[in-house]
């Protein structure tokens, strides 16, 4: 059978990096194939290069045994190809059934139809199981409806190849299970569907083969069937994942933070616990339990009431670098350095020069690379900014480092360096609290973990408890 | 409350209805002159022909094109018209000064586009070479007298009782209001505005919804202009100097945003009016100028704090159920 599409020795380079280094690729009809890779690896550059969105410098793409070029988004959508983006592509002031149709609004006499917009957005909403007025603006839903209408938005027309870009990334796992519903229904129907992701454990809900690609190039093409879950990340990694959350659990001292009683209005409510220094304290929640903002509320940057005791410097890291984290215009250096302007030079004067030796001393720490102070902290990789992020902090002296999803978008390669450098920090003497939605890390760096469900602590694990089925179990209850 | 009605109560439009509604009261109980129907006409004539300039404005934010050379456009075609009407006549005047308003725009939108010039600084580049071009054309900062015809006629005569600039401006609207509310077309312009990545990547042509844009807004500072002129009888140079912000002003009053994706033609008709109606009362309430211009930057000021207030969701309806809220639970927890 020919396949629906085929990749064959695409390579792509970009201003210093060789992004795609000859990757095959190949989808069939009726098939869910996973593309699974680090940051960096390569699976979004090959996505955007079957959606148009970027030409191959060398290789072929084929449809149905035929070579195409696809010079456009409109080429490949033209060839039934249906991107669902991580970057939420989606107009927020627009209605959600108009985004839903975006692009092929239906149209009557010249005009578009509005009634027929509704009529086809509501069935279509209904089939992802989103149940929004299509009439609401869609700037107003949730990240997960948004999700949810992405999806809906790739189902509008009949589309041949469905690619998927990590769409469970915001999803509960209830979201998630009717995502992959709608996925298998697609796939009985012929569709044949590109799933990328990172999260490996979810792969055996849909894919039928998987491919990973690691530096540009495709490391591995099987069956699902025959890999297993250990297996491929490390093929991802490319080295063994016992070194993943190496750490050395120095015996906790004095306690340096407690909350007690601390309530913020849609965030948290009565959420009480204790940092002792050398500690990693979770709060983990299910996307939408509040768990990753309530370090926002400790921070004070949510106006919230209780009591908060803290010996010593506290310092933020927000879940989201780009908007809330970095100066993304920037230099390492300027990043580094935001935090304690005043440092810098006698009377008030801010002598760059003062600021750049700090920014190296703490490049030196914490391992950041590249290594120089100049350098535009936007063209850093996910992890290396976050190490920008948490040297800002370091570099004011902070003794509790609060953390709201400090590994989203970060690559696994990346993660075990932060979950390293976590180590370190506690066995240097600081105190973590970490508020994350991922599992595996949570189990894998906390001395305990408190359990957050819809704002409120429903459990605090430590101990032999901290495994992933209690965990969970307890999440979800 | 029915939802369409709860809808209509929390549009911008209507709260901006309200408060233009409150100003022509207000006016009209403090001087007898500016309820008269002389006056009306008068003030609708006058805000004509900013109007039409607003409506290629809206119609540019909507796709997020921003036109800093309006008043420019305004002046330059006007001053066309008055020079080819002496020259060759009034239709070909007309004409040619909705040409030179094209080119404008297409300049404009190439500058943008292809060259990636940030529009605010493009526009208001242009704006200045403008601005130039109409002095060199004039002459002098005297202008060029229009005799009697056509452009005269579209400046001052009426139809069936209403000015022609007032019939132009609603016919204007309406296209405005078509174009962005039920066309593919300007539903393209709001998603480019909106989202320029999600519109590419559903197929939209950016460059070109922008480009379109800029033909817009110029297009209609061209119509302004040639309107203009015949209501002075003369194109004058210096003609719309600084109006381009009390467009812009009128125009994001009435609820469009200055960062595109949300464009409407009936607020800025209203926010014309209401910006219209403010500097002909205080003309009448014989303010000095100084204070004019001082109190209509507080009043704008206010008054887009006031709609502001509304796009937050603190509307009327919100207002009305928290004092109901508060009425039913009067022991409002302490913190």
């Amino acid at each position: 059978m020919t396949p629906l599409l085929e990749a064959v020795g695409v390579v792509k380079t970009f201003p210093g990096v060789r992004a795609l280094d000859g990757v095959d690729f190949e989808l069939r009809a009726g098939e869910v194939h996973a593309l699974l890779g680090e940051n960096g690896a390569g699976k979004s550059t090959l996505m955007r290069i079957l959606a148009g969105d970027h030409v191959p410098d060398a290789g072929e793409l084929r449809f149905d045994g035929r070579p195409v070029r696809l010079a456009s988004p409109a080429d490949a959508i033209a060839h039934g190809v249906r991107l669902v983006a991580q970057e939420r592509a989606l107009v927020p002031t627009l209605s959600v059934g108009e985004n839903v149709l975006l692009g092929r609004l239906p149209r009557r006499r010249g005009r578009v139809d509005w009634g027929a917009v509704r009529a086809q957005a509501a069935e279509l909403l209904a089939r992802v199981g989103l149940d929004v007025d299509p009439a609401t603006e869609l700037g107003l839903l949730r990240r997960d409806e948004q999700q949810l209408v992405e999806v809906a938005k790739a189902l509008s027309d009949e589309g041949r190849i469905l690619i998927l870009d990590e769409a469970t990334a915001s999803l509960s796992t209830s979201e998630s299970e009717r995502l992959f519903d709608v996925v298998r229904g697609l796939r009985a129907h012929g569709v044949g569907i590109v799933y990328i992701t990172h999260r490996v454990g979810e792969l055996a809900s849909v894919a039928d083969r998987v491919t990973v690609l690691r530096d540009g190039r495709n490391v591995l093409t099987a069956p699902l069937a025959e890999t297993s879950h250990e297996g491929l990340v490390e093929q991802m990694v490319g080295r063994r994942l016992a070194d993943l959350y190496p750490r050395a659990r120095p015996e906790p001292g004095e306690v340096r933070l407690r909350v007690d009683g601390l309530s913020a209005d849609g965030v948290c409510s009565d959420v009480s616990l204790e940092v002792r220094a050398g500690e990693i304290v979770a709060l983990f929640g299910l996307v939408g339990s509040g768990a990753t903002e309530i370090p926002y509320a400790i921070a004070g940057d949510v106006s919230a009431r209780g009591v908060v005791e803290v010996r010593g410097r506290v310092g933020l890291v927000p879940a989201d670098r780009r908007s809330e984290g970095l100066f993304p215009q920037g230099t390492v250096g300027r990043n580094i350095g935001a935090a304690t302007l005043g440092r810098y030079g006698p009377a008030g004067i801010y002598l760059r020069g003062r600021e750049t030796a700090a920014a190296r001393r703490q490049i030196a720490a914490l391992d950041l690379r590249p290594p120089r102070p100049w350098a535009p902290v936007a063209k850093l990789s996910g992890g290396n900014q976050q190490k920008a992020v948490l040297g800002r902090w370091l570099e004011r002296g902070a003794d509790v480092l609060l953390l709201s999803e400090p590994t989203r978008g970060v690559d696994v390669g990346a993660r075990a360096e932060i979950y390293r450098l976590l180590g370190d920090l506690c066995a240097g003497g600081r105190s973590v609290l970490l508020a994350s939605s991922d599992l595996d890390e949570v189990v894998g760096l906390a001395d305990r973990v408190h359990v957050v469900s819809r704002g409120r602590v429903v459990s605090v694990l430590a101990g032999d408890e901290v495994r992933h089925d209690r965990v969970l179990e307890v999440a979800t209850r | 409350m029915s939802r369409f009605a709860l809808r209509a109560a929390r549009s911008p439009e209507l709260y901006l209805l309200v408060l233009l509604a409150a100003t022509l009261v207000w006016f009209s109980a403090n001087n007898p002159f500016f309820g008269t129907s002389a006056n009306f006409t008068g003030l609708a004539a006058g805000a004509a022909v900013l109007g039409v300039a607003a409506m290629g404005v809206t119609v540019a934010l909507a796709a997020g094109a921003i036109d800093f050379s309006i008043a420019g456009t305004i002046a330059l075609s006007g001053v066309v018209a008055a020079w080819l009407d002496t020259r060759v006549g009034g239709v070909v005047a007309i004409l040619g000064a909705l040409a030179v308003a094209v080119l404008v725009g297409i300049v404009n939108g190439t500058v943008v586009t292809r060259f990636g010039i940030n529009p605010f600084i493009a526009t208001l580049a242009t704006a200045g070479t403008l601005r130039g071009l109409a002095f060199l054309v004039a002459g002098s900062s005297a202008g060029i007298v229009i005799e009697d015809g056509p452009i005269v006629t579209i400046g001052q005569h009426e139809i069936v009782g209403i000015p022609v600039p007032i019939v132009m401006f609603a016919v204007i609207a309406v296209l405005g209001w078509a174009l962005l509310a039920h066309t593919p077309a300007g539903r393209a312009l709001l998603a480019v505005g909106g989202n320029p990545e999600a519109a590419r990547l559903s197929g939209i042509g950016v460059a070109g919804a922008q480009r379109w844009a800029y033909l817009a807004s110029a297009g209609a500072a061209g119509v302004a202009g040639i309107l203009l002129a015949g209501r002075t009888g003369s194109g004058l140079p210096q003609a719309a100097a600084g109006q381009e912000l009390l467009v812009y002003s009128a125009v994001i009053l009435g609820g469009t945003s200055l960062w595109g994706g949300r464009a409407t033609v009936i607020g800025s008709v209203l926010g014309i009016l209401f910006v219209e109606t403010l500097r002909n009362g205080l003309v009448l309430e014989r303010v000095s100028p100084y204070w004019q211009t001082i109190l209509q930057g507080v009043f704008l000021v206010a008054a887009v704090w006031l709609v502001r207030q509304q796009q937050l969701g603190r509307d009327p309806v919100w207002l009305a159920q928290r004092i109901a809220r508060r009425r039913r639970s009067p022991q409002v927890e302490a913190p």
